[in-house]
């Protein structure tokens, strides 16, 4: 796009410079009459007829009238020759004023037979000199010299500019033309020997003068250029200019070619003059006629063709233009068209040559044209080296660039393409983005927050185009799902295999409410990691709906599996310290009571010891002292019990692999000596699993219950223990049963209470079933007992952990994995 | 002092410790201030007592007694369930129980009033504060305090 080249270019297509070929012939013509005025004199000087009069007889040329033409032909050339100045034109002009003075006083005193001063003088000095060939000058050439002196001055008043609009330009053609035509009928006339053309009945004009006068006539025409009358006529692409062109030369050429003819063949060939004259002037009308004829036929046809075209590519390029004029003006990008100056071969500055409205108006910068950048924006080189730079390589390469670029000393950002449409130059269209640059880095920093602030809460957000079926999950959401966000396909179906299966349904249901009530339901859901491990999630959401109808759901999803854990973790903690507690007060209590019985019983019969004694009552004494003494090792018996159990569960023997049988052996084998004693019959089953238990304390547990159920046979005629394991709820129990006195079911928890005992009577301190079940419970087993009443016998049972079972005792933490 | 209406006065003491029980006894027979004091040893034989039934069914040794003094961590049925019973019992509760007790702790404490027991005693360790008690409680619930006729 070269907007600014075409305008001149049309320019000159409807003014053409003057042509160089016209100085030339004005310089030549210019000549010609110099040297014939020059001629004129040299031949009254040294009386040679031919020069004055060239033909011989006719009337010789005037002093004054050679001495006219010499000037006016240097002063023609003078101008294409040296140059004037602007006082030399003055003094040109007063001279050739002065001459137009002199010639205006001539003519009236010529026609009427006398001569002004200075043409009598001139004639009084040659005619004293050179008698012979000293004439006046005929009033004809007095009219041409102040024609050409009128044209000549008319020139030289013309400006310098060729282009400017010069109205006296026109004069000066229009007196040239008239000059050089009137040279040329008096110089036909003598040609053709027509004293009526050139006055020989009056005061008849020298050939040589006429011929001057033609040389003048044609000087001042090609000095006066094209632009002006006549030649303007054939300059131009109009059809006249065109027509003129072709056939002015012609018909000249032809007039001339059939004057030679005429007197080729009347003095060749003796022919009859008029007859020669008369056949070949019609002869050669007819040529001329039809070459004129054909001529015009093929050259209109061009012309109207070559007038369509131009009218046709005028009109497009005016339309195209006025289209592009009016783009280039009202888009609302900014243009600039630049040219780059390279400072050794490095781009150091450009100077703006065109910029359009918008440039101004997204810039701020104004007057721009034809000033270099560093003058508009100083410092630019200092501030944004990358922009001349980029300018500089399109200039310099012509390859085209588009980039984004902040300029520091306008504190914008723009977006430039930019291409070079010449070498040197570069085309820059842009736009300031500095809004949506700010607006992009906000919005970026904005989601960079939001998405480190989903990764510390650990909250993932989504949200579900309904319509399209589109769903947009966060970096932090895919976190949550344990799962990368390029391998996952984000549908419905796929997501709902991510949920736990029992939480699907509960899902689906609140999707469903969501897009159909607008509401959603916060929820706890379970998901499946990709390793097959459950995440706890609370989802929380809403609806939102646009004017078009689409409706799209949007959440938040928080990983809440290390508090829910934690929650669940300090639930059972609490739980268990609740437990803890309880026990401890159970047992603080129980100690308390039950220490504090002996003491009673001991400080009271020390009491009465002390009364009896006194008395004198001597087998009293005895059974005091006893009831004391029996308290003492109660409290003993206590104690030790205790320490027994507060033992339990602090001091472990690593748990070992045994057969539960052999433990069974071991305890029947301590406890011979009362079982036999008893006459205990002990049934022990066969198959007895292997265990992973502590040998020692499961050996007690048994020696323990093997006891008890001797103690409470009663009057049992044949007392007996089972030893063996069955299936109970899914799990193996093992158990001792015997068919002892049984207990009621209402006593059946109590007994495994701290000092419980069923019988106050009976032997121990109640402590021995509390240590068994506290053996069992570190074990990570239950016990239990089940009879079916009074007389039915006892059974309790066991579970420990089981070789082969899922169970496995770990002594270090006291409970199941 | 010893009787009432001309009937022996009848102290039930549910004691299951047999020292303890000793203990009680004498000191209330020294005082002379029941003229029969019934021992049993758990809760389960209290309850048979009061109701004359196992061991207790002969009705020449079934008495219904003007006083139960009532420990409370017993064999079988513990002591609060025994008081809870009896004072639910229409044809028990007028019968004044005093909870006499080795344990000091609140609990008991206050769920032994809960269950409308007419008075706790805690059992002292020094033997002549604990003989004064004995006495001190004779004289007082079965001297001093009126109680319902009995229907």
């Amino acid at each position: 796009m070269s907007l600014n080249e075409t305008e001149p270019a049309g320019i000159e297509a409807d003014k053409p410079a003057t042509l160089p070929m016209l100085k030339t012939l004005a310089l030549v013509f210019g000549a010609l009459t110099a040297l014939t005025g020059l001629l004129g004199i040299v031949g009254l000087y040294l009386g040679i007829p031919v020069l004055i009069s060239v033909i011989p007889g006719s009337k010789p040329i005037a002093f004054s009238a050679s001495a006219c033409w010499l000037l006016f032909g240097i002063l023609l050339m003078l101008p294409e020759v040296l140059g004037i100045r602007n006082w030399q034109k003055t003094v040109i002009t007063a001279l050739l004023a002065l001459i137009i003075f002199a010639g205006l006083i001539e003519l009236p005193l010529n026609l009427s037979g006398m001569h002004s001063p200075p043409e009598s003088f001139i004639l009084a000095v040659t005619t004293l000199y050179f008698p012979e060939t000293s004439t006046p000058v005929s009033p004809v050439a007095v009219i041409l010299i102040l024609f050409s002196a009128t044209a000549l001055i008319l020139l030289f008043r013309r400006g310098d500019n060729p282009d400017e609009p010069y109205v006296p330009g026109n004069l000066t053609g229009v007196l040239g033309l008239v000059i050089a035509l009137a040279g040329f009928t008096l110089v036909l006339g003598y040609i053709y020997g027509t004293p009526f053309l050139y006055g020989s009945s009056f005061i008849p004009i020298a050939f040589t003068s006429a011929l001057a006068a033609f040389f003048m006539g044609c000087g001042l025409i090609a000095a006066a250029g094209i632009s002006v009358f006549p030649l303007r006529y054939f300059t131009g692409k109009s059809i006249r200019a065109r027509l003129l062109r072709y056939f002015f030369p012609l018909t000249i050429a032809l007039v001339i070619t059939q004057n030679y003819l005429d007197w080729f063949l009347a003095w060749n060939l003796g022919i009859n003059n008029v007859l020669v004259i008369s056949i070949s002037l019609v002869f050669f009308c007819l040529i001329t006629a039809y070459a004129v004829f054909k001529a015009a036929e093929v050259l209109s046809l061009r012309v109207a063709r070559e007038e369509l075209l131009r009218k046709k590519v005028e009109e497009t390029l005016r339309i195209s233009e006025e289209r592009y004029r009016g783009i280039f003006e009202n888009m609302l990008n900014g243009f600039a068209y630049c040219r780059m100056i390279f400072v050794d071969g490095k781009p150091q500055d450009f100077t703006y040559i065109v910029v359009n409205r918008a440039f101004g108006e997204l810039t701020g910068l104004h007057e721009v044209v034809g000033r270099n950048v560093s003058e508009i924006i100083p410092g630019i080189r200092e501030t944004d080296p990358k922009l001349l730079e980029i300018y500089g390589e399109v200039a310099r390469t012509g390859v085209p660039a588009r980039f984004e670029i902040f300029i520091e000393s306008l504190r914008m950002w723009f977006s430039i393409s930019v291409y070079s449409p010449r070498k040197g130059d570069f085309v820059a269209v842009f736009d300031v983005i500095t809004e949506r640059k700010t607006a992009e880095q906000d919005l970026k920093r904005t989601m960079e927050r939001l998405s480190r602030a989903q990764s510390i809460a650990h909250v993932g957000s989504w949200q579900y185009d309904v319509n399209k079926n589109i769903i947009e999950w966060s970096d932090e959401l895919y976190r949550i799902f344990g799962i990368l966000p390029g391998q996952f396909d984000l549908s419905m179906e796929n997501i709902r295999s991510r949920i736990h299966p029992d939480d699907r349904e509960k899902h689906d249901r609140i999707i469903a409410a969501a897009i159909s009530t607008g509401h959603y339901d916060p929820e706890e859901y379970r998901i499946i990691h990709p390793d097959g491990t459950f995440r706890y999630i609370t989802a929380d959401g809403g609806i939102e709906t646009d004017e078009c109808g689409g409706i799209r759901v949007i959440g938040v999803v928080q990983d809440v599996t290390d508090r829910r854990l934690a929650a669940e973790q300090r639930e059972v903690l609490i739980k268990s310290l609740e437990q803890k507690n309880a026990e401890l007060e159970r047992f603080t209590y129980t100690v308390s009571h039950d220490l504090k019985s002996p003491l009673i019983t001991i400080r009271g019969f020390l009491g009465l010891l002390e009364e009896d004694a006194l008395k004198g009552n001597i087998p009293q004494l005895k059974t005091d002292i006893d009831r004391i003494s029996s308290a003492a090792d109660k409290m003993q018996t206590l104690l030790t019990d205790l320490l027994a159990l507060s033992r339990i569960g602090r001091i472990a023997n690593p748990p070992e692999r045994i057969a539960f049988g052999i433990i069974v052996l071991e305890a029947e084998e301590l406890l011979a000596g009362s079982l036999g004693k008893h006459e205990v019959a002990i049934e022990i089953a066969r198959d007895l699993p292997e265990v992973y238990v502590d040998r020692t304390r499961i050996r007690e547990v048994l020696v323990n219950l093997i006891e008890n159920a001797q103690k409470f046979m009663g009057d049992q005629p044949e007392p007996e223990i089972q030893i063996g394991m069955i299936q109970k709820e899914g799990e193996p129990a093992f158990f001792v049963k015997d068919n002892g006195i049984g207990i009621e079911p209402q006593y059946q928890e109590k007994i495994f209470g701290l000092f419980e005992k069923l019988d106050a009577r009976t032997d121990g301190s109640g402590v021995g079933l509390t240590i068994v079940k506290r053996i069992i419970e570190v074990h990570g087993g239950r016990i239990w007992v089940e009879s079916e009443g009074k007389g039915k016998g006892t059974t309790v049972f066991f579970t420990l952990p089981v070789i082969g079972s899922k169970c496995i005792y770990n002594p270090a933490e006291g409970k199941n994995t | 002092m010893t009787t009432l209406n001309g009937e022996p006065l009848t102290i039930l003491l549910v004691e299951d410790n047999e020292a303890h029980a000793e203990l009680v006894m004498r000191g209330m027979r020294d005082q002379r201030v029941a003229n029969r004091i019934s021992h049993v040893l758990d809760g389960e034989q209290a309850l048979d007592y009061l109701y004359c039934r196992g061991k207790f069914s002969d009705p020449v040794t079934c008495k219904r007694p003007n006083l139960i003094l009532l420990d409370l961590r017993l064999p079988r049925i513990d002591g609060l369930e025994v008081l809870r019973i009896v004072k639910e019992s229409p044809e028990f509760r007028r019968i004044p129980v005093v909870i006499l007790t080795s344990s000091d702790a609140e609990s008991d404490i206050a769920k032994s009033y809960d269950h409308h027991a007419n008075s706790y005693v805690v059992k002292p360790l020094d033997f002549k504060t604990f003989t004064k008690l004995m006495e001190d409680l004779g004289f007082y619930w079965l001297g001093w305090n009126t109680t319902p006729v009995i229907e």
